[in-house]
């Protein structure tokens, strides 16, 4: 299932966050393994089904997205889901049971926790505006293609950035960027993908 | 389907026609739509409300009414042979109905329109001015006839609806399946 030795994984995800660079796992968990679309399109159908939670949603608006169920729904038919689950670790083990063992196997086999912040998937076009998030971050490509462009500074400021990669995220490619580092993903096919959040 | 075109009565048929369609190629095709500009569908959505993107209409969040036709048959394979069967072996995918125009072909059965649901939302009763045909090609619908019958279409599936037949449809997780319209329906001649 997992394409790489844990220990060493471990290690590479810990120098990268060290040294403030991304670290790009190709094919880190074969093709065969990972939630097929019927499995997200079906999350999403789950997630749907949930009470709306009208403060959240309200929060979410001022973001110009809508919140239906424990879903928000962005522009060009993107979608990310488990939003509000109060076990967000139990509901995600449902959906996606072969990525739960994983994550489970990570933890033993190198110590490093990964928790989830939920599926997404964008089905049309999508390019968001680079940012940074306040935690170290993974993202796991399962379907479609995805381009991913970190940087350390934003994108916008070029002159002054000394740190840019460009990753272009397959099927089973697995990617970390240290706690502050800006990201950028660009959407020119249907993708599906899942994220998760460490902490060292 | 002769005996039950001239008797008007509701036939569902299991396995029908499969296909080898996948939710990839749904999540294909709704992205390539969701790019092609639709002015006359935003119109109609800007005074009836709802939302849209691009050519694609969309309702309750996740149902989704792709506006193309023609794209499908290269979309989706399978398509183009069931409308061979339902047309006793008549290729009318050259039609220009297809390109938004009147039919020139003069075969009984066109395409209407996939549709593609994520949602349990409910299509409320209601009955079409022409014969109908809808193929269940991903997920599982449920079709209840003049408030009587139910029938569960798994893909596969058809299910053959006489003009002016009253009828409500859900389902049961995500779901695609295909309209299918008689052009040449009596009630329209």
């Amino acid at each position: 299932m997992i394409n790489y030795d844990l220990k060493e994984f471990k290690k590479i995800v810990e120098d990268s966050n060290a040294n403030f660079k991304a670290a790009y796992f190709k094919n880190f968990i074969s093709k065969d393994h990972l939630p097929s679309w019927f499995d997200f399109l079906n999350c999403i159908y789950q997630e749907w089904q949930y009470p709306t939670d009208n403060e959240m949603a309200s929060i979410v608006s001022k973001h110009n997205e809508e919140l239906n169920g424990r879903v928000i729904v962005g522009k060009n038919l993107y979608f990310s889901a488990l939003n509000g689950a109060p076990d967000i670790k139990e509901e995600f083990k449902k959906y996606f049971p072969e990525i739960f063992k994983m994550l489970e196997k990570i933890e033993t086999e190198s110590g490093l926790v990964l928790t989830t912040s939920g599926p997404k998937i964008c089905i049309g076009p999508y390019q968001n505006i680079s940012h940074i998030d306040n935690w170290p971050g993974f993202s796991l490509q399962c379907q479609g293609q995805t381009t991913w462009t970190l940087s350390d500074k934003p994108l916008m400021e070029k002159e002054s950035i000394e740190y840019k990669e460009t990753f272009e995220m397959n099927p089973g490619d697995f990617l970390f960027f240290p706690e502050g580092m800006y990201h950028q993903i660009e959407v020119t096919a249907p993708r599906a993908s899942l994220q998760f959040n460490t902490h060292f | 389907m002769e005996k039950a075109k001239q008797n008007s009565k509701v036939l569902p048929i299991e396995q029908y026609h499969t296909s080898e369609i996948t939710w990839e190629s749904v999540a294909k095709f709704l992205y390539s739509e969701s790019l092609i500009p639709n002015e006359i569908l935003k119109d109609r959505i800007l005074n009836q409300g709802g939302a849209f993107r691009g050519n694609v209409e969309i309702q309750s969040g996740l149902w989704f009414a792709p506006q193309g036709r023609k794209s499908i048959f290269s979309h989706f394979k399978g398509v183009t042979e069931l409308l061979y069967k339902l047309n006793k072996s008549v290729d009318n995918t050259n039609c220009d109905y297809y390109e938004d125009k009147p039919c020139n072909c003069n075969s009984d059965w066109h395409l209407q329109g996939i549709r593609i649901s994520m949602t349990d939302r409910i299509t409320g009763y209601h009955a079409d001015t022409v014969d109908a045909i809808f193929w269940q090609i991903l997920g599982t619908s449920l079709w209840e006839v003049d408030q009587k019958e139910t029938y569960e279409l798994n893909p596969g599936d058809i299910v053959y609806l006489p003009t002016e037949t009253a009828h409500k449809v859900w389902g049961v997780g995500p779901r695609l399946g295909l309209i299918i319209d008689n052009l040449n329906t009596k009630y329209l001649k």
